[in-house]
Formats: structure tokens, sequence, C-alpha cells
């Protein structure tokens, strides 16, 4: 039967009042828990008070500034509750890209209600420009998405949310071992797209929910060992800080059914680390658009038969085409375009920049792959992101790979460096392990053992992180000669 | 075979709420003629959905085999361009409506016509154009194992995407 999410939480609540809902940390890092009466209760009241402040007959969306505690998980299922559109917000964002990601709501709404820490909705004034279009459908929720451009889009999922246990969660996540009643740890922020639909789906379907508010490799183990965690959501960059940790420990994660990454790629190197820690039918990789095009999907002992691959498409069908729109051979790399049924609801973009689709509903957000005989998909690097250094492509996906490999090097981005001759050369931006220190000639030398002479970075740069965006993409825009720290006004 | 009667077929395309307008016409392919539609949009709807709205409007007899989505109604001489649809067709580019040809494909139509709740089925269109989701997916692949007595998974099923793909796997 299908519920609103008013209705679920509610029954839920009264089903299995005493059973813990969520687990938080507040900024002591001390534990709040709050049982699913507890939870069912907060979310009612926040609810009430959204809907008491919002002004008929005005287009509103919530905003809810959401890092990883308590607040924002109520304040979250309280707009949906309500079926107020909401948009969960980066709270660390800078000042110059909340306005662009304002301005771009101000397309739809009239008015923002922020949800502070007390949940008392506050009015913000979003439309300066003209009154939003009127025949837009209702919004479930709306996604920042386009981290890795640099250019701020927001993307909206058709509303109001159901529960319908059919629906809930999609069977692709079912698929990865997903049990209703589960206990999940998530781990990136709710204002990114897996961690908040999965967070929506741990609702839907009475989840207990333990929320890391920051991340740190050894604690979220420890985390995991805890709660006796079922369920586990990680980006490639978790991966990797998790795998470095020191004295990991596999009986640690014995609860676990599933560890799903998604997001962004993830090297060979790190997969087989978690493969080896795991067993590879624990471990699960999912690669999808934000903008709902399609989904593909692998588990660890599929990878291991196809190295590299992110799997097949699930209930997707894809196509590979080449720049004038026709299908290529199986191995020859094209733009990936997929399909996937009609009747689940395809976001749209707020800005004008729609997927591009082909007239028999393929779509695709732009990313580069091949297909196998078998159907397996295989990404290749975006055009933007390969450096071109005097005709030859290096893939900087490669080279980062190569420099983490060396002891001393915690994370690492390879940019294009422009060069007299060759037009450009690899650069790198290298973070060294805490207490480390290595000398550039070593890191050369380490990357000539590895790569082709054209691919080891001429010029290194030692700085305290890199850009990355919440998913863990890298956020090569930030590291470009000009960039000034601010977004391209839409 | 009736005479199909093309400008009532391109009329009832483009009273359809998602085309922005259609033309049918004849070609020839394997050595039969077919009448064939193509129409321009407004928003994404398939051709074996339109072909069997056709068939709904007009009856089983309306004699489209296919409809043809278009991003451009492509013109030649001011009238349809013929040779555009005979390459189209001749390149599968545009789902014909054929009958199931064996009682394996047609125990395979049947179970995909209820969970879905379309008709007719032909043996080559495809899963997602019919407008199949995850639940008719589910039903199809549990009607086919109590039917067929073998087991299918959801990628197995969405790779053969047709009835005649499918009924190849399961004979």
């Amino acid at each position: 039967m299908v519920l609103s999410v008013r209705r679920r939480i509610a029954d839920i609540a009264r089903a299995e009042p005493d059973r813990t809902a969520l687990v938080g940390f507040d900024t002591r890092l001390a534990e709040q828990v709050l049982s699913w009466r507890e939870f069912g209760e907060r979310v009612a009241d926040a609810a009430g008070a959204l809907r008491a402040a919002l002004n008929p007959g005005t287009r509103s969306c919530a905003v809810v500034p959401a890092g990883n505690t308590l607040p924002a998980a109520i304040g979250i299922a309280a707009a949906l509750t309500a079926e107020v559109p909401v948009f969960p917000l980066n709270p660390a964002t800078p000042q110059a890209e909340q306005d662009a990601l304002l301005r771009l709501l101000g397309r739809r709404f009239a008015h923002g209600y922020l949800m502070d820490a007390q949940l008392r909705p506050q009015r913000i004034d979003l439309s300066a420009g003209p009154e939003p279009p009127a025949d837009a459908g209702a919004v479930a929720y709306l996604l920042a998405t386009g981290a890795s451009t640099g250019i701020p889009k927001i993307s909206a999922r058709p509303g109001p949310l159901r529960y319908d246990p059919a629906w809930t969660p999609s069977l692709v996540i079912r698929q990865t071992g997903w049990r209703t009643g589960q206990r999940q740890l998530i781990v990136g922020p709710l204002y990114h797209t897996a961690p908040f639909t999965t967070f929506l789906d741990a609702v839907l379907d009475g989840n207990t929910v333990v929320l890391q508010p920051l991340f740190s490799p050894q604690w979220t183990v420890e985390l995991v060992r805890r709660y006796a965690i079922d369920w586990l959501q990680l980006t490639p960059t978790h991966m990797r800080e998790i795998l470095r940790s020191p004295e990991l420990d596999p009986a640690c994660f014995a609860s676990l059914r599933t560890m799903l990454h998604t997001a962004a790629r993830c090297d060979a190197d790190t997969k087989r680390g978690w493969i080896d820690l795991l067993g590879p039918e624990r471990v699960y990789e999912l690669y999808g658009a934000t903008e709902g095009v399609g989904v593909t999907l692998v588990r660890g002992d599929e990878w291991l038969a196809r190295p590299g691959t992110v799997g097949r498409g699930f209930l997707t069908q894809i196509r590979i085409l080449d720049d004038t729109g026709n299908l290529v051979p199986p191995g020859t790399t094209g733009t990936v375009f997929m399909r996937t049924p009609q009747r689940v609801g395809r976001s749209d973009y707020v800005n004008d920049q729609a997927i591009r689709t082909t007239p028999d509903g393929f779509a695709t957000v732009g990313d580069h792959g091949r297909l196998d005989r078998d159907g397996y998909l295989y990404l290749e690097p975006r055009d933007h992101d390969i450096i071109n250094v005097g005709g030859e492509k290096v893939d900087p996906d490669e080279v980062e790979a190569a420099l983490r490999d060396h002891p001393a090097v915690v994370d690492a981005v390879a940019v294009a460096v422009p060069h007299q001759t060759l037009g450009s050369v690899v650069g790198a931006h290298v973070v060294l392990r805490p207490g480390a220190s290595v000398r550039k000639a070593e890191l050369a030398a380490h990357c000539g053992r590895r790569l082709a002479g054209y691919k080891i970075p001429k010029q290194f740069t030692f700085v305290d992180q890199v850009p990355r965006s919440a998913a863990g993409k890298i956020q090569r825009w930030r590291l470009a000669p000009h960039h000034e720290n601010g977004a391209t006004a839409p | 075979m009736t005479v199909p009667q093309t400008s009532q077929i391109s009329d009832v395309l483009s009273a359809h709420p998602a085309v922005l307008h259609a033309q049918t016409t004849i070609v020839r392919h394997d050595g039969q003629d077919v009448a064939i539609a193509a129409a321009e949009l407004k928003e994404y709807v398939s051709g074996p959905i339109l072909r069997n709205h056709v068939r709904q409007e007009l009856g089983e007899d309306s004699g489209l085999a296919g409809v043809l989505i278009v991003e451009q109604m492509p013109m030649a001489d001011g009238a349809v361009d013929l040779e555009y649809l005979a390459a189209a067709v001749a390149q599968s580019r545009c789902t014909l409506f054929e009958e199931p040809a064996d009682d394996v494909e047609r125990r395979v139509a049947a179970i995909w016509s209820a969970q879905m709740d379309v008709r007719p089925i032909g043996v080559n269109d495809d899963f997602l154009e019919l407008g199949g989701d995850s639940l008719s997916a589910l039903g199809i692949i549990a009607d086919i194992e109590t039917e067929f007595g073998r087991s299918l998974d959801v990628f197995e099923f969405m790779s053969a995407a047709s009835v005649r793909r499918l009924a190849e796997i399961l004979r």
C-alpha cells in the first residue's frame, strides 16, 4: 500500500516505539539516541512548525543545513512529512556559492524556509526576478550537483515522496543486500545525493541510522563495530583512508553485509584492498548519475573477473554513441547513453542545462566509456580531465593512483600545467602523511617506476588538502590557475 | 491485408498529446509493403506505444507496422522522405510489429501482456519502450520461472529485452 511519509513514520513509530531510529553526536561528540517514538514526535512537531510558517499560495521550499546531525535528519524528514520541497544545503558552502544556489532556487520558489538547529523555520526571500513558472510540477527534494565541473546545478526530484513497499528502496538498492529494519551507518554528508537518498530509504524502511558527523577512518571502523552495522555506503576517498588506517582489523566488519561505493571512480588498488578486507561478495559498486538517467551495478566477484568495470545496466539499457549519434561496436569508446523505465521519476534541472537525450528516450550526462561483449560498462575519464602532453593523452587518475601508492602520500591530484613546447605537462598537488617528508625527485622517481615518461609529473606542489566535493570527486576547477574562490553566476 | 488508410493513421497520431505531428507512408521491406509512420514529439513516448494507440483507435487492421520517432520530420521534395524511412526500417531503427511465430513466443508474449497490461505485444518490441518497469520485470521473471521451470535473473531479462530474444534463451 502506498503511504505518505507522515503516515509511514507514524506507523513505524507505533509498531516499534522503543527501537532506535537515529544515533547522532552533538558538537562535543556525545552520543544522542532517538527511539522511533521520539523521532516520530520530533518530526511531527517540526513539520507542524514548517506548515504553520508557510504563506499559502506562495511557492516555497525548505532549506536544511545538512551536516550529519540529528536536527538535520529531523528537518529533512519534517519537510518531506509536510510535503514541502526540501533542499539539503552544505553548511560550509562559501557565501558566493550559497548565493548562486539560492538564486537557482529562486527560479522556482519565492520563499525558502531555513530550518535552524532548533528546527524553527526562518523565512528567506528567494525570488528577486520573475515569478517562478506556474506550471512547474510538485517537487519532493532538490539536490546540488555538478561539483566536479564547478558550475552549481540543482536537480529537482518530482514529488511528493511516497512510501511504496514495492519501490522503497529501489530494486537496485535491494539487490545490494538491503534489509528492512537494518542498521545503517551514514558516513557521507546528508547534502550529497547518495547519503541523502539512502537516508530517505532508511527512514521509510524502518532502519536504525547512525550518523557520523565528520569523517575519520578509525571512527568509521569503530562505529561499524560498536553498532553492528549491516549496510554501509562509502566513497572511494573514504575507502582509501580506511585502508590506510593503522591496525585495521577485518573482525570489526563482521556484522557488515554490504559496503556499497558510488559517486566517483575507484582506483583498482583501493578496490582490491576492500575485496581483500571484506571478501568479494560484500563489495558492491553502483554507477549512476544524480539525474536518474540509469544505473549500473557490479559485485566484487564480477569485478575480479573484469577488473575496472562499473558493471551492467540494472533495469537500464546502455548505448555507446559516437559524436554523430551513431552506435559504436563493443570495445569502442564513445558517450555513454542510458535508458531506464519511465515511471521512475526522472529529475529535471532547475537550471537550463538539461541532460542530452536521443529521440528514442536515451539520455547522457556526458560520461565516456565502452561496453564489452557481455554488456559490462567501462568508464573513461571525461574529456576535460584528460591532460594532453604534446598530443599524448594522460588520464589523471592513473597518475594519482601511482602517487598515492607512495608510503608518504595521503592524497594527490594531477593537473595540466602549461608548457611552452608541449602545450601542457603533468603537474601534481600532493598531500603528505602527517609528519612525513619526501623529496620531489623521489616522488618523480617513484612515478617513473610506474608510469611512462610523459605521464610523470614535472611539477610538484605540496598542499594541506586536495579540494574534493563531499562525494569524493576531485574539484580540478579549484586548482585551475585563475580560479577565484566563488561560483560562476548562472 | 486491408489497404492502410495512411492519412487516417497520421491524423490519429497527430492528435496524441505527446505528438507534435506525424506522417504515414508505405515503404517496401522484405518484399512487402508496410505502413510506417514518422512522428515528431512534444514529449517522449515510444514507437510501440504510439503504434498500439493507433491500433486501439482504428482497429487491429489499421495496417500500421511501426512508428519511427524522429527529431525532425525527414522531408524530400515537399513530402515525407521515403528513402529515409525505408533506410530506418532496413537498419531496424523502427520496431515493426510481428506476431509470435511459435508456442514459446506466444507464451512469453502472453506473460508480458498480462504483467504489463499492454496489448498487442510484438515479438521485437522493447520491454522499456512498452512501458515496462521494475515491478513488471519482477512479475515477468517470476511468471517465466513458473511457466518454463527455469530461473532468470534481472540482468538476463534486461539484456534480452524483447519477446523474441527471451524466447531464444528459454528454448
